[in-house]
């Protein structure tokens, strides 16, 4: 195991000690009694909580005895595969940003630019495929969804994608 | 109650909406079970919402299906591919592949379409005729205190499984178990972690987390490994074993089929962890272990009978007890939820109708594993051919409109997302997202039953080891827990002492 690896477990692991301690700080706001249950609402959390706590120590005491292991004599913890995959923020972003736009801009105007954004971004680069499959998946959603099973999908909030969004919903029903 | 299974194959086949549903779980589970990088979790997760539009027959009998058909759909690409479709697929691709490569992908084929089809088939029958039992029993002797000491089981068997270590798993577990406190509490309904938010008061819906960790993380994960290259898929036939072969086999199949069986009915486990057993198990076993890896049809056979075997046996505590034994039927449960029924013994007096048409359906589904296979072979293995660019925002948009349907809220759709980005990082750093969505779905029940348990037996904490079931499952439970400290101590300090002595010196 690398020392990449092993400090990203004394990080986790002080991750979840933090958690577990602003956890168990807010446990205080709904510590009331219950009747007829002696512990109360906050127990349980309580316990999980600190749970939670001994195993992010245990965690961080694993890393560090390991790490020492390896500053010894060069020891790397035998077969242990690291897992380089880098974080999608592309991706992502790409999702978080249709998250953000479908209250606002609806999901009948916002789905199909979120369908071509994501396409692209996986590298595909031929125009006719993109937007052939973009209108394949957009159709069959709208013909199962909203055509077939009347699923009110949001419409937005701004106000010309609103009037947008409902005109192509009265479209599509009609 | 096989009197029961045969009104409900009658139901089955004389309502062509049924047989509908039914068809759409068989080739819907198959489909998403070639597929690699979404699997039956995948699709269960994505229809999870809309079965709200179904009876409730009929939707628990789709997730039923889809679980049997699902399970199977990834063998033949394991075998032809060495592509798992799904993750209870792996331990095939270890034999299949190079059986494959050996010339013998029809042979292998053949194997892995029988041995699923018997192990499926072993699995209902089984359960047809145990469940009832076990839910007699469960009415009499089982009560809230064996409910809590079950769930203490079966979130100590699912931190020992699905992560890179035992602490891993734990702390799956603790973060599934800590989300579900979010919300009011069961005894008092007093609010807890909402921060004054009405959305938190309802809790964290268990759909949208699904969503996230099984579809759109999986999503995510598969697009950023996609290679670059072709592949040259190799022809795909079907070869039944002969009898004399089948006779061969006999021993592998039935050992398979109870280790899977087994596997099945205890919380945490299910199928992938039964075909990785079942596996090790054939090849501690059998003589000629050196053909193993190598081309050996009993490591196809020990892999997809143990698959199976585990659909079945995983009803059982679920139908009989209230309690998912897998991510499949904690989301079936959800489904039980969606319209209303509780689970557990009474179910078997309340919706009986349902009870029959769900092991009836299970029956044919596995029985029409030939004809899947046959199918498989002509036609599925062709969507391989589809660049997974194309499927990605399709099964992304899926899971938005999943989400969103749960509630016709937005922000179900920000915690798939918060869920997804949880279950990239879950991955990555080798926790397991198995655990921690048994641990949400545990966690609740457990509470709940730990809170009567101690009015029950006014606080007396020893009241679990008077009742005879409870202490067993207590004391399996510190059985696990035990045999994991052991085996993370003798990895973590033992056998590292030694390679460290060895490179030493």
């Amino acid at each position: 195991m690398s020392n990449k690896n092993m400090s990203a477990d004394i990080y986790q692991g002080l991750f979840w000690i933090l958690l577990a301690i602003i956890g168990y700080g807010v446990t205080f706001a709904f510590n009331e009694e219950i009747t007829n249950y002696r512990y109360g609402a906050a127990a349980w959390p309580r316990v999980l909580l600190f749970s939670l706590f001994l195993l992010g120590c245990l965690q961080i005491f694993n890393s560090l005895r390991k790490n020492k292991l390896t500053f010894a004599i060069g020891f790397t913890g035998g077969d242990c595969k690291e897992n380089t995959k880098p974080f999608p923020l592309l991706y992502f972003s790409i999702i978080i940003a249709y998250a953000y736009f479908l209250s606002r801009t609806g999901f009948y105007i916002t789905t199909p630019a979120f369908i071509l954004l994501f396409l692209f971004s996986m590298g595909l680069r031929d125009i006719k495929k993109i937007l052939l499959v973009s209108l394949i998946v957009y159709s069959l959603l709208l013909l199962v969804f909203v055509r077939l099973l009347y699923l009110p999908l949001p419409t937005g909030s701004w106000g010309l994608f609103y009037e947008a969004n409902n005109w192509l919903l009265s479209f599509i029903r009609s | 109650m096989w009197t029961d299974v045969l009104y409900g194959l009658v139901s089955l086949f004389s309502d062509p909406v049924r047989i509908s549903i039914f068809l759409f779980g068989l080739f819907g589970g198959m489909i998403f079970g070639v597929i690699p990088g979404v699997s039956l979790l995948t699709l269960g997760a994505i229809i999870l919402p809309f079965t709200a539009y179904l009876s409730s027959e009929n939707a628990i009998m789709l997730f039923a299906v889809i679980y049997c058909s699902g399970v199977f759909g990834g063998a033949i690409t394991a075998i032809l591919f060495n592509i798992p479709g799904s993750p209870e697929n792996a331990p095939t691709t270890f034999d299949g592949y190079p059986m494959t490569q050996n010339g013998e992908s029809g042979r292998a084929v053949g194997a892995a379409i029988l041995c699923s089809s018997l192990g499926g088939v072993a699995s209902v029958a089984l359960m047809i005729t145990a469940t009832p039992i076990i839910a007699k029993w469960a009415i009499t002797e089982f009560s809230v205190q064996e409910i809590f000491s079950l769930v203490v089981f079966g979130v100590c068997v699912a931190a020992s499984v699905g992560a890179s270590s035992v602490l891993k798993g734990w702390i799956s577990v603790f973060i599934g178990l800590i989300i579900a406190t979010i919300g009011s509490d069961p005894t008092g309904g007093i609010d807890r972690f909402t921060f004054g938010s009405y959305y938190l008061m309802a809790g964290i819906h268990f759909i949208p987390v699904v969503l996230g960790l099984f579809a759109v993380s999986e999503v995510l994960d598969r697009v950023l490994t996609l290679s670059s290259g072709k592949d040259n898929p190799h022809k795909a036939s079907m070869k039944l074993p002969s009898l004399l072969e089948f006779w061969m086999l006999k021993y592998a199949i039935i050992r398979s089929a109870i280790i899977g069986f087994f596997s099945g009915i205890l919380p945490g486990i299910g199928s992938v962890l039964a075909a990785f057993l079942s596996y090790n198990e054939a090849v501690r076993w059998s003589r000629g272990k050196k053909y193993f890896g190598k081309g050996d049809i009993r490591g196809v056979v020990a892999s997809e009978t143990a698959n199976n075997a585990a659909t079945g046996a995983a009803m059982i505590p679920l139908l009989a007890l209230g309690l998912p034994g897998g991510a499949l039927t904690a989301m079936m449960l959800g489904v039980f939820n969606i319209h209303g029924i509780q689970t557990g013994p009474m179910v078997f007096l309340v919706s009986r109708d349902l009870v029959a048409l769900t092991f009836a359906a299970m029956l044919m589904a596995n029985i029409l594993i030939f004809a899947l296979g046959w199918v498989q072979t002509k036609t599925v293995v062709n969507i391989l051919k589809i660049p997974f660019q194309y499927l990605a925002p399709a099964i992304i948009l899926l899971s938005v409109i999943g989400a969103f349907s749960v509630r016709n809220l937005l922000v179900d759709v920000w915690v798939m997302f918060l869920a997804a980005f949880l279950g990239f990082f879950l991955k990555k750093y080798g926790y397991s997202a198995a655990g921690l969505i048994l641990g949400l779905v545990l966690g609740s029940i457990g509470e709940s039953s730990f809170s009567k348990s101690m009015m029950l037996m006014q606080y007396n904490w020893l009241g679990f080891f008077e009742r005879p079931w409870s202490a067993v499952l207590l004391t399996a439970a510190l059985f696990t827990v035990v045999m994991g400290i052991v085996k993370w101590l003798k990895s973590e300090f033992f056998d590292d002492k030694r390679e460290a002595h060895k490179i030493a010196q």
